[in-house]
């Protein structure tokens, strides 16, 4: 009988999960320890944040889902990895402190034989003084209850625009090292939307601020898309769609500090700025969750397992390199970690070994760049990957990962809407192929033009509402939700 | 694409229009229901066939073991 424990149960934990689930025999238990009871389609957070979507219509209860399953679920947050065990604990296990309200707080011990991190980002507000909802200025769509929150400042604001007052929405990254520009970009065409909807979009200046020194870098150094008979840089692409809805951009920017009305910003010229602001929803930088690795003597270990940044080192190339030496083969294909074999991390939760953006500083030493993106696609598909791994080895058909599923091999799509109602809705659909671009296959754009595209259309929304019923139809395990694809 | 040329005090670095921008037609054409099932269609099939591409590729039995 063989142990998995997956840590997280977002999209990259909870897929993980459900195919183990699916393919391993009963006797074999599947154990997901994370901390919220719920998880969250976050992609449709960006609906909930302007007052469009329900918060429950994003969030789907997991005990049950799991109970029905055979998952044993701990609702717990995973603070330390022993994977060497001690020696009152002979075997691997993980220490998490239960979060279930009025429950024990005392810290379990969950023992493992098979480890998946999956606890995707630590959403770091405290980067910058004055970001966010909880104790800050602004507002956020990252979880679902901070996402109920931006709608209803948003809504105050579109009220005071009702009444007559001008206002200035400000939508980006609170960061210079932020990543999920994605995000931000389609919240900005959400907002404008509602506020065309409204009624009030001649009394609004709209600001998408961003540490891209180019719009429609998304992260990923910006594509070459196939649109109309032509190649066109994704900067074109995303700036004919800024210019035609009267979107200002403030590029290549860290946000330095945010106070009641003012963000104080440096750009790539290393020049320091302010924007006044009425409303601001800024996603903060990421790191990993802050999980700490013990030997079996009780010493710190911690290095061994994961990056400085937190998230969890796995088979990647982290030497050191300039950008003209990053490779497609630095980025990891098992996502397993080096040292401790039978430790696997997914998602977010894998330490990248360099951004996919070329790197910028300004004069003065700011990093302002993206960090890379791991979107919901790529998580889910190596998150399958992986479960499907670990089952060939605990059912003795592979003595090591077989199948390999690394970011330069792998698509994404990202489908940003810009509006809803089922006839009238707009969205911007884009894919690319590979997510890290590859100059020796496709010289010159370094991606494969016939899966590089984008388009703007209400197709797009369409698909919009299909991936976000067909996900949450999968993370309900509602049958045949294995047949839907990553 | 981004010039700083308004004063150096609230919303430099505003980027200037040097994109194209769509035409009526295309804006029409974003909408008119035909087209855009048609779209959809497209769309699904090239994206279904971009995530058959993602697809895990199997370990080359020739490459070396990992240590
Ligand atoms: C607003 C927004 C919109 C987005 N839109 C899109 C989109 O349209 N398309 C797309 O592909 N991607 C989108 N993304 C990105 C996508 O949401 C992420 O790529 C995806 O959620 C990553 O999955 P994950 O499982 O790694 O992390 P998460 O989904 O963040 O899951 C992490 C899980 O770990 C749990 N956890 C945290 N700490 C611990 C701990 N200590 N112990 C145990 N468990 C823990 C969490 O509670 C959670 O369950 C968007 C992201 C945002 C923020």
């Amino acid at each position: 009988m063989a142990r998995v424990v997956i840590l997280g149960a977002g999209i990259a934990g909870h897929t993980a999960a459900m195919v183990l689930r699916r393919t391993l025999p009963k006797e074999h238990v599947v154990c997901v320890v994370s901390p919220k009871p719920d998880y969250n389609w976050i992609p449709s957070n960006i609906w909930v944040g302007v007052g469009r979507m329900a918060r429950e219509k994003v969030v789907v209860p997991l005990a049950p889902i799991y109970a029905r399953l055979g998952i044993e679920f701990i609702q717990a947050s995973a603070t330390e990895i022993h994977p060497a065990g001690n020696p009152n604990h002979p075997g691997p296990y993980i220490v998490a402190t239960p979060t279930t309200p009025g429950a024990a707080t005392e810290s379990v011990e969950v023992a493992y034989d098979w480890l998946i991190n999956a606890t995707g980002p630590k959403v770091r507000f405290d980067r910058t003084p004055g970001l966010g909802p909880d104790g800050g200025h602004t507002h956020s769509v990252c979880t679902d209850r901070h996402a109920v929150d931006a709608a209803t400042a948003l809504d105050a604001a579109i009220q005071r625009m009702k009444a007559g007052e001008r206002q200035t929405l400000v939508v980006g990254m609170g960061h210079g090292t932020c990543t999920c520009e994605g995000a931000a970009f389609e919240y900005t065409f959400n907002v404008e939307h509602e506020l065309r909807r409204h009624g009030v979009r001649d009394l609004a200046d709209l600001v998408y601020l961003t540490n891209e020194a180019e719009l429609g870098d998304f992260g990923v150094d910006g594509l070459v898309i196939r649109n109309g008979g032509f190649h066109t840089p994704s900067s074109v692409f995303a700036g004919s769609f800024f210019a035609e809805r009267s979107v200002q951009a403030i590029l290549g920017a860290h946000v330095q500090a945010i106070e009641p009305g003012l963000i104080r910003y440096e750009t790539l010229d290393g020049v320091d700025h302010e924007q006044r602001y009425d409303f601001a929803m800024l996603l903060p930088p990421f790191t990993g969750v802050g999980l700490k690795a013990f030997g079996a003597q009780g010493e710190d270990i911690t290095d061994t397992l994961f990056a400085p940044s937190g998230f969890t080192k796995v088979d990647a190339d982290y030497t050191p390199k300039p950008y003209e030496a990053w490779k497609p083969t630095d980025w990891p294909s098992t996502y397993r970690n080096p040292t401790w074999k039978n430790v696997f991390a997914v998602g977010i939760a894998f330490a990248p070994p360099h951004p996919i953006s070329r790197p910028r500083t300004s004069p003065r030493g700011t990093v302002i760049s993206p960090a890379p993106p791991r979107t919901g696609m790529p998580s889910a598909s190596m998150a399958r990957a992986v479960a499907e791994n670990i089952a060939d080895m605990i059912l003795g058909r592979a003595t090591e990962p077989e199948r390999l599923s690394s970011m330069a091999n792998m698509g994404a799509a990202c489908v940003a809407s810009a509006g809803s109602g089922f006839w009238a809705g707009n969205a911007v659909a884009m894919t690319m192929f590979p997510i890290v671009p590859d100059y020796t296959r496709w010289p010159g754009a370094g991606r494969d033009e016939r899966f590089t595209f984008g388009e703007v259309g209400t197709a797009g929304h369409w698909i919009k509402l299909v991936l976000h019923h067909l996900f949450l139809y999968k993370a309900r395990a509602k049958p045949f939700w294995w047949m839907v694809p990553e | 694409m981004t010039t700083k040329d308004t004063p150096m005090t609230t919303q430099t670095y505003v980027a200037k229009i040097t994109v194209p921008t769509p035409t009526a037609t295309t804006l029409w054409m974003r909408g008119f229901l035909p087209w855009q099932l048609w779209r959809f269609v497209w769309l699904n099939l090239k994206m279904l066939r971009m995530i058959s591409l993602s697809h895990p590729t199997r370990r080359d039995p020739s490459a070396p073991k990992a240590p």
